[in-house]
């Protein structure tokens, strides 16, 4: 006996009472409009932001590295070790004395660095369990000639020839020979600021040979005069050190200055060192694989030598010998083991850190980002199902007559029920239809501009989008949209169910 | 088997904490099927009530009523729905048209909640129409027609699920005499097929001219037939 309405029928009703009060609809449609574009703009950011850190540097090698820093090799963590100095109380003193071990242990800087690294470190590193190397960042200046030219102060980087870095970036001659040649390939800007542009001009650079010495200080006195030094050691921040730090580091520096400046002493004679250009290299270009704890400084580089040679050049100044390398780093056998080895390295006294972490941690603050904007997305949504609720209520109220002239001919209450609930559900399909096509289209010039505005500050070029829509959400904006308002529709649809024929006929 | 019978119907309404209105007050009726009743009375007599009862529309207070074999009191809200749009059809004093709708919509506005196609209604419709000799308007809104043609369209639609009761409640009361005379006919016509027809009217002239029953209404109770 039960007749049962085609849904395409009840929906030509609901789309029938859309076109009713088109005005206030679209007013409605707006609001939720406003909820998914911005759902769709953040959930977009948050992905494209994401993907873009993960895609710039979690090749498969920067997730096995872990990045080292040199330290003064003062082991922390023992209170008794920290001096207080001054006349006080002994409750004084040792509150004074956690508070400086507080914050040597958290957010300093230096205060962090313990374990020097040298070759005897680096022979432990490869040691742990997983590693399966540890390297030094061998990253020197030089006063550098080359024939007639001369440059100050020119960057030289250690690179692993045995791991064949950078020999997809030979544009002109060949890769070195060996690890421990007296090779160089320079940087193309170099060569460029050398007037070198043609192809012909940059060949014309092979088999040159640059002699590299040390930088003296041009005045012949201390490090202070030293432009280059000087203003590197200017910028340090000694109040974090501890006093038996901040004692230590004058002759620290006396060394450096007299290893580096020639202060006096036989030790400090410097050595030349003459090197044959073999290549040149090509600036780094979107889509090379980057190494961010390898690569980190390399961004200035001008002359790169195999990672051996380098290293014999760093030591052969007494002053590298005493103090170490500045950065190292190993390479673990897998991703999953980098938590494991981090650990290690840091409860040996190491300051380790990984790209992984990074990531991880990068990862965690966008996702925390996007859940609160998304929140505020939420409340954005809400007052739009507010406004459905309010458009609802008012059409059944404006429309009870109708609903009762559909009763008295044979409609059910749930078939009214779900011409209302479809009415809402098309007000939430359009606003978030319309919502999610706006916010791909902004996306498009929005994407360009911050991608540009990146770019121009990182220190690697950056390929990808800044905005990336998961394949979820498409689909799943406008039907959470379609959801909410009928969730809205739920109490005026009930109304329009309820609505008593006779009364409605009744009051025309 | 009577078409419709009721047995002591009680309706009332509840107006305010203490104030009852009792609409019917104990009516037993019985119509045979085909056959052609009109209920006189004035206004506030029952007449109204007792044709909502009768359609399904509104549920008794007390009572019994049935209409082909069904006791409505048994249905659920569900095939109560059902039963409105296969079993009985109304027609109304104030047509209660679609002002939006074309009269081949309006027409077909039952078909819809029964699941019938767009194009199978629009035939349906268009066939009525024609019966009622509106098949020029077929097209036309409800405020593109006259007093008269919009009863008539009104009419089509009671008749568009071919139910086997038509009930009618003054479906004169706001026409002219010659368009009454046209509504009468087409209620005539449609007991000559085989409807059963009961009709609610202050038209004397019109009960005693078409029904073949005439029964008199006062106070909600029955007070006599002829």
């Amino acid at each position: 006996m039960t007749g049962r309405a085609s849904p395409a029928s009840l929906l030509a009703l609901a789309v029938d009472g859309l076109r009713r009060k088109i005005g206030r609809n679209l007013l409605t449609i707006g609001g939720v409009f406003i909820g998914v574009f911005a759902l769709t703009l953040i959930v977009s950011l948050g992905e494209g932001m994401t993907r873009l850190v993960e895609t710039a540097v979690s090749g498969e090698d920067n997730l096995r590295q872990i990045g080292l820093s040199g330290g003064l090799g003062r082991p922390l963590g023992d209170e008794s070790e920290i001096e207080i100095f001054g006349e006080m109380s002994d409750a004084r003193r040792k509150r004074l004395r956690r508070a400086a071990l507080a914050r040597t242990r958290h957010g300093t800087f230096i205060g962090r660095r313990v374990r020097a690294l040298d070759a005897a470190s680096l022979a432990e590193l490869e040691e742990i369990e997983h590693v399966e190397v540890a390297r030094p960042i061998v990253l020197e200046r030089y006063e550098m000639t080359a024939g007639e030219r001369e440059t100050e102060a020119t960057a030289t980087l250690g690179v692993d020839v045995r791991r064949g870095r950078y020999a997809d970036r030979v544009i002109e001659g060949r890769y070195f020979t060996t690890p421990g040649a007296d090779e160089a390939l320079i940087h193309e800007y170099l060569a460029y600021q050398w007037g070198c542009v043609s192809d012909e001009e940059l060949r014309s650079l092979l088999g040159i040979e640059l002699v590299l010495e040390p930088i003296r200080n041009p005045s012949g006195g201390g490090f202070a005069s030293s432009g280059f030094l000087a203003e590197m050691l200017g910028r340090l921040d000694l109040s974090a050190l501890s006093e038996e730090e901040r004692q230590a580091f004058p002759k620290i520096v006396e060394k450096l200055g007299r290893g580096l400046f020639g202060g006096g002493g036989a030790a400090t004679v410097p050595k030349r060192h003459v090197v044959t250009v073999v290549g040149i290299v090509r600036e780094l270009e979107a889509g090379d694989a980057i190494r961010v704890i390898e690569d980190g400084n390399a961004s200035r580089v001008d002359v790169f030598l195999p990672l051996d040679t380098a290293t014999r050049f760093f030591f052969e100044q007494p002053v590298n010998r005493e103090i170490g390398f500045g950065r190292s780093y190993v390479v673990v056998d897998d991703a999953e083991h980098v938590g494991e080895v981090e650990t290690e390295l840091r409860k040996r006294g190491f300051t380790a850190f990984s790209v992984a972490s990074v990531i991880s941690r990068i990862g965690g603050f966008l996702g925390a980002l996007t859940i609160v904007v998304s929140l505020l997305t939420g409340v954005a949504l809400l007052v739009a199902a507010l406004g459905i609720v309010n458009t609802m209520v008012t059409s059944v109220l404006e429309r009870t007559h109708e609903i009762g002239l559909w009763k008295a001919v044979g409609a059910t209450s749930g078939q009214v029920r779900t011409v209302f609930l479809l009415e809402a559900a098309m007000i939430g399909l359009l606003g978030g239809l319309l919502g999610l096509g706006v916010a791909l289209l902004v996306q498009i010039p929005a994407d360009a501009l911050a991608l540009r505005m990146i770019s121009e500050r990182a220190a690697f070029p950056l390929q990808g989008s800044v905005f990336h829509v998961p394949a979820w959400l498409p689909v799943a904006g406008p039907l959470l949209a379609a959801g909410i308002a009928m969730l809205a529709a739920l109490y005026p649809a009930h109304r329009a169910a309820r609505v008593d024929p006779v009364r409605a006929l009744r009051h025309e | 088997m009577s078409a419709i019978r009721t047995r002591d119907l009680v309706k009332e309404y509840r107006l305010g904490r203490d104030n009852v209105v009792r609409a019917l007050a104990g009516v037993d009726l019985e119509v045979e099927a085909g056959e052609f009743v009109a209920l006189l009375g004035k206004s506030g007599s029952g007449k109204s009530t007792l044709l909502n009862v009768v359609g399904g529309l509104d549920r008794p207070t007390a009572g019994q009523v049935a209409v082909g074999g069904t006791e409505l009191a048994d249905l659920s809200e569900r095939d109560l729905a059902a039963f409105r749009a296969r079993t009985v059809g109304f027609v109304f004093q104030s047509f209660h048209l679609q002002p939006r709708y074309p009269a081949w919509e309006n027409v077909a506005l039952p078909l819809v909640f029964l699941g019938v196609g767009r194009r199978e209604r629009r035939r349906r419709a268009a066939a009525l129409l024609d019966d009622v000799g509106l098949a020029h308007r077929i097209d036309h809104r409800p405020a593109e027609l006259s007093g008269g043609e919009q009863q008539r369209v009104a009419f089509a639609r009671s008749l568009v699920s071919e139910p086997r009761v038509l009930l009618a409640d003054e479906p004169t009361g706001n026409l002219d005499s010659e368009t009454s005379r046209q509504i009468a006919g087409l209620l005539e016509s449609a007991h000559e097929r085989g409807a059963t027809l009961l009709l609610v009217t202050h038209d004397r002239e019109m009960a005693e001219g078409s029904a073949d029953r005439v029964i008199r209404m006062a106070d909600g109770r029955i007070e006599g037939a002829s």
